[in-house]
């Protein structure tokens, strides 16, 4: 049986080498960024139209390049890539901190909503914040709350 | 739980990284193991235990109470 090459940024399921898979992933990724950029693009008024494809190809291009690569990699060909996941000390803590992130954002969100609930009646309160900036704030506390927990479990237990 | 992992890692000359890679697991698992740090799953103490030929309470002992 031959001994399969592995590399850091591994190789293809379909068996395409790391080059094929990062070509496929960076190509792909940005002809569907700029395929959604288009799209954000063709909506918004003509005279933006290409500085909204740009920022938005250039924003869009490394997280659908992520995805594809997920998507397209064998993770038993990378370098350094246990085998057995579950039983590494890092898939407990990650598991943890999930768990810890969903109650977080539970009394988070129901906290918050009560607040406000409770603030809109008493005080005739009315915010109006952008929706798609609370959901990117939420985004991002939610990673920083897992970054800090993995960080807090790895102290107790690295 | 106390465990005699590391004495019988060096007696056979293995490196962390040897035995983690053994067992399809990461060096820090090995790392947080061998300080008593992480009780491993039972699949993962049955392997540890055949790995090393023994049985696995020869392996793991509990803290006392």
């Amino acid at each position: 049986m031959t001994e399969i090459k592995k590399s850091a940024w591994g190789r293809m399921r379909s068996g395409g080498n790391t080059r094929t898979l990062l070509l496929l992933s960076f190509g792909g990724g940005l002809a569907a960024a700029l395929g959604v950029a288009a799209l954000v693009a063709a909506a918004g008024p003509e005279e933006r139209f290409l500085a909204t494809l740009l920022a938005f190809g250039f924003s869009f291009w490394l997280p659908f390049s992520a995805l594809l690569w997920v998507l397209l990699v064998d993770r038993g060909t990378m370098r350094d890539a246990p085998r057995n996941v579950e039983d590494s000390v890092e898939y407990r803590w990650s598991e943890r901190a999930s768990a810890g992130v969903f109650r977080d954002m539970l009394v988070l969100l129901g906290a918050g909503a009560a607040v406000l609930s409770v603030l809109e009646v008493a005080i005739d309160l009315t915010l109006r914040w952008p929706l798609h900036l609370v959901l990117a704030g939420l985004v991002v506390l939610a990673m920083v709350d897992f970054g800090i927990r993995m960080q807090l479990s790895k102290g107790a237990e690295g | 739980m106390r465990n005699s992992l590391a004495e019988r890692r060096k007696d056979r000359g293995l490196s962390q990284q040897a035995l983690a890679d053994e067992l399809g697991i990461s060096r820090q698992s090995i790392i947080s193991l061998e300080k008593g740090r992480y009780d491993p799953s039972l699949p993962l103490a049955f392997k540890l235990a055949a790995l090393f030929g023994c049985p696995i309470e020869d392996l793991f002992t509990p803290d006392p109470d």
